[in-house]
């Protein structure tokens, strides 16, 4: 193999389905068929090796597990914050957590200024001045910690709920990937029996589902593209998300609008941990008459 | 016929967790690793069945992550990338626990990218023969190959991550699918075309 061949392999092989690697590592178009089996293929391992029985007690166990385990040590002084990096992860695996009776007790503690009694003779004005500076430093620290903690707890109690514009803003970027996605016959899967369990589309939804697919958003890797298009309502796709993740939007019609993109338009409405995003197309004329009244409207 | 399932996106999957602030956010910790638990034990078993190879140990392995998550949870602090950080720990855990084991490297055949059949499918590939293969590779293939495949980490991403140089995992990277590719799609039943190894 010619070392120019070898190396348009390995660039291939770098290249993550779905994602902009290709463009970086093979900018032009010579290797499209390549590049195209090597996705085939990428993506049916990846498929594979995220599949696999897990043991039914499994999740029982673990939650037995963490509940019998001393308690989390909180903020081991003197610890700094660390990035997400590798060395995060060689601090969590490394041995002999910290635990709280680890912490060092105040009679353990430094010797303060205050405490010095080395001091010469006769510089006792200079020892209460420093026990003031000490004082002070202190009560500043207090004061500014204080105001910090009420800042944050400001912003979290005026946030309950993360604002539905931070939605708008994902589902305008899942656009590109899902009209791709719409385009892949062999996505779609007919047999809306084998859906995953709860991602249904929600009852109020007047259209039949006609087929779906698995469409991975950075809310839920698991969440799924039902197609909804029918000659009476139009074109109209709904992702079905499952997420704890609260935002501030409607449980049922009328939808909250997110945006609009090109032929697409985009709504949404959340109950409880599932969230439904509503993709209508150009030839549908109202994203909230593909939904039924809630019954006590 | 089954959709196949895209790998997780490059900002990570996951999310599905409350932020800072939250009911069950960063300052529950007690609530937020039984949620973790709820959302990830499957990944994080899978994962360590990939690395191990065998149910027990993976079994083991996932006690060992979720344990050493519910002590450092207060570090967790963005919390979109839980899966991330899950996995990593995993990654991490197994080498810790088991890095002494190395499998033998039985065959380094590889098949070329442009030898696949057209149209792969997951239905074409087989369980065992899959997780068989990556016993059998060397370590180090392994282990880019799954971050690559599991928590799908860009090349830039695997090499930072290792502190290797980008040439170095690309050049494993591509190997160990020559070889993944030529083990799944090479058997003994297969058309001789698909038979000529690369190297």
């Amino acid at each position: 193999m010619s070392e120019e061949k070898k190396q348009v392999r390995i660039a291939i092989d770098a290249c993550r389905p779905r994602s902009d690697d290709a463009e970086q590592l093979l900018p032009d178009n010579r290797h499209r068929d390549a590049l195209r089996r090597s996705e085939r293929f990428d993506l049916a391992v990846a498929t594979m090796l995220s599949q696999g029985d897990v043991p039914q007690d499994l999740e029982a166990r673990l939650l037995e597990l963490v509940s019998d385990a001393p308690a989390p040590a909180a903020g081991e002084p003197g610890q700094a914050a660390l990035p997400w990096s590798d060395p995060l992860m060689a601090a969590v695996t490394e041995q002999g957590l910290s635990s709280p009776s680890e912490v060092v007790s105040d009679s353990d503690a430094p010797v303060t200024l205050a405490d010095d009694t080395s001091i010469v003779p006769g510089s006792e004005s200079r020892r209460r001045f420093s026990r003031r500076l000490v004082a002070a430093t202190i009560s500043l620290s207090m004061v500014v910690l204080v105001t910090l903690a009420v800042i944050w707890n400001n912003s979290e109690v005026d946030d309950p709920a993360n604002p539905a514009s931070e939605l708008a803003d994902r589902a305008a970027r899942w656009l590109p990937r899902l009209e791709k996605q719409l385009s892949d016959t062999a996505a779609w899967s007919t047999s809306i029996a084998q859906l995953p369990e709860g991602y249904e589309a929600d009852r109020s939804i007047i259209p039949a589902v006609r087929k779906w697919q698995a469409f991975s958003t950075e809310l839920d890797s698991q969440s799924v593209l039902l197609d909804l298009s029918s000659q009476r309502h139009g074109t109209a796709y709904l992702v079905v998300i499952k997420t704890a993740r609260r935002y501030s939007l409607p449980a049922h019609r009328p939808l909250r609008k997110l945006t609009s993109s090109g032929q697409w338009s985009l709504a949404a409405w959340q109950q409880g941990e599932m969230l439904f995003v509503l993709v209508g197309g150009s030839d549908v004329r109202s994203l909230d008459a593909l939904l039924q009244s809630p019954l006590f409207g | 016929m089954v959709p196949k399932i895209p790998l997780a996106e490059t900002t990570d999957a996951a999310a599905s967790l409350p932020s800072s602030g939250e009911p069950g956010g960063v300052d529950d910790g007690e609530n937020l690793i039984d949620r973790l638990i709820h959302l990830y034990h499957g990944d994080i078993y899978r994962y360590g069945y990939r690395l191990s190879g065998n149910a027990a140990d993976a079994d083991d392995l996932t006690q060992q992550v979720f344990l050493a998550a519910h002590q450092k949870i207060s570090q967790l602090r963005e919390l979109d990338r839980a899966r991330g950080w899950l996995l990593a720990i995993t990654r991490n855990q197994f080498f810790k626990m088991y890095r002494r084991r190395r499998p033998m490297d039985s065959s380094s055949l590889e098949l070329d990218v442009n030898q696949v059949p057209e149209d792969v499918q997951k239905d074409d590939l087989d369980k065992e023969q899959l997780q068989a293969a990556l016993n059998e590779m060397p370590e180090n293939y392994k282990t880019v190959l799954l971050m690559f495949y599991f928590e799908n980490l860009s090349y830039q991403q695997i090499a930072d991550s290792l502190e290797l140089a980008i040439g170095t995992v690309m050049s494993r990277l591509s190997r160990a699918k020559g070889q993944l590719r030529y083990k799944l799609l090479c058997t003994e039943n297969t058309d001789s075309a698909l038979s000529a190894p690369v190297e």
